[in-house]
């Protein structure tokens, strides 16, 4: 996967979230976790792509 | 959103406000500015912002027993009058070419002086103003307005000092000084009362109000929680983005400043995009726990600048940073002018202010040491892995946990 497609899957699934957060359709504590997770996984897959040691 | 403007006061207050906060912007470049060419020294802008910083540590707890002792839109009224005095003076100076740095050392600790008074007084005066469930709009409004301000202010700024000079800059601030502390005439003549506190049944004393103060925040664990662990996150996140952040994007991006002021607009278009949701909601849930997470997020966003030099990734990590912040800084107030007493408000938000800046300079010294020994990116994967850490801890004490 390349840097670009990585972004764009992160932005989708923080946009999902941030829909289903603004309907209350999801909790606040329950949708901040899995952004919390999707931001380590996004943090740590650009290191990977693009990384700094 | 918008409803807090319907209250006629607050309308006042809030747009007085914008206007000298815009005043601000192009007093601090405008200031630089004339620093920099009449002294050109780096040393010398930083010890005028530790004169201003260090008056108003020292009376901000002063300030909020003035604040819980004397109706607050008094206090906000003199304070703005005598700033927007004192930068006309700078003004007047500067176009008879008299400024030297000598003033500029005394008005920059006269004006952290009396923003000791006046920043405790604007955030204690907005519960006298708002219903309760206003207060989520009205704290919206301000973080949009400080933020927009911020992005605009600075522009606009450069070309005022550009095409009309320093002096015409500076005067241009006293000026909004003076609009704002106009705009706060409504409210002097609204009988806004004054919560009086039981304790001033009996004789004024200041220690003992600063104590009381004190007192109130110890034996609230919500409150001292949160305000010991914002120190300890707020000295690493400055550290961090205030230090090393130049560092970072010049020798490990290898990008230049312009870069710098772009991750910097993320940052506020991120705190402004929250403001705008969060000023929808009448009634903030799961206060402490969703305030630390957003916390949380910040220290993850701080330690994956550190990871990686993709700048897009960078730009929207920032985004998010300015996202967290503002909603940890908008249930944080809503949450201390709701549940704090109002009698005590002001002191509380006094020890909060002081609590909060206390251990920043630390961390611009440390950030700043450790840049050199090992390099910006550690520092960035460390501050942000402390500052994530500092938010788990909070969230062990059932008094945060608890927090709706």
């Amino acid at each position: 996967m390349d840097q670009k497609k990585l972004t764009y899957l992160f932005l989708g699934m923080g946009a999902v979230l941030a829909v289903l957060l603004i309907f209350n359709i999801i909790d606040p504590l329950i949708s901040g976790l899995i952004f919390a997770v999707l931001l380590v996984v996004y943090g740590l897959t650009s290191n990977k792509l693009s990384g700094l040691k | 959103m918008w409803r807090a403007l319907n209250n006629r006061l607050f309308a006042f207050l809030w747009s007085g406000q914008t206007i000298s906060r815009l005043g601000d912007s192009f007093y601090r470049i405008a200031l630089s500015w004339w620093v920099l060419e009449k002294t050109g020294s780096a040393l010398a802008m930083g010890t005028i912002n530790i004169a201003s910083m260090i008056p108003m540590l020292l009376f901000m707890l002063f300030g909020g027993v003035i604040v819980d002792r004397l109706p607050r839109q008094w206090v906000m009224f003199w304070a703005d009058l005598l700033r927007g005095v004192m930068v006309a003076g700078v003004a007047i100076l500067a176009a008879l070419n008299l400024l030297t740095v000598w003033e500029i050392f005394i008005v920059s600790a006269l004006f952290g002086l009396v923003s000791s008074f006046f920043e405790p007084a604007y955030i204690a005066v907005f519960p006298q103003l708002n219903a309760k469930e206003d207060l989520p709009s009205a704290n919206s409004l301000t973080t949009v307005s400080r933020e927009i301000t911020g992005i605009v202010g600075p522009s606009v700024a450069a070309l005022l000092v550009a095409s009309g000079g320093t002096p015409v800059t500076f005067g241009l601030d006293a000026l909004s000084f003076f609009i704002s502390a106009g705009a706060l005439v409504p409210l002097l003549h609204a009988k806004i009362p004054l919560p009086l506190p039981p304790e001033t049944t009996s004789k004024p004393n200041v220690w003992e109000d600063i104590l009381v103060g004190l007192r109130t925040v110890l034996a609230s664990p919500w409150l001292w929680v949160t305000i010991s662990v914002a120190a300890l996150a707020n000295m690493m996140e400055a550290g961090a983005i205030s230090t090393s952040l130049p560092f970072l994007i010049k020798d490990a991006w290898h990008m230049d400043v312009k870069s710098m002021g772009f991750l910097y607009s993320a940052i506020s278009v991120g705190a402004v995009i929250t403001a705008l949701i969060m000023g929808h909601w009448k009634k903030l849930r799961k206060r402490g726990p969703v305030a630390f997470l957003a916390w949380f997020i910040i220290g993850l966003g701080i330690m994956v600048l550190g990871l990686q030099k993709n700048f897009v990734v960078s730009l929207i990590v920032a985004t998010i940073i300015g996202a967290g912040s503002t909603t940890f800084g908008l249930i944080w107030t809503n949450s201390m002018q709701e549940l704090v007493p109002p009698n005590l408000l002001g002191r509380v938000s006094s020890i909060d202010y002081l609590g909060s800046f206390a251990l920043i300079p630390i961390g611009y010294a440390v950030a700043g040491w450790a840049t050199d020994l090992y390099g910006p990116a550690v520092v960035f994967v460390v501050c942000g892995i402390l500052v994530s850490a500092f938010a788990l801890l909070a969230l062990v004490h059932p008094a945060i946990r608890r927090m709706d």
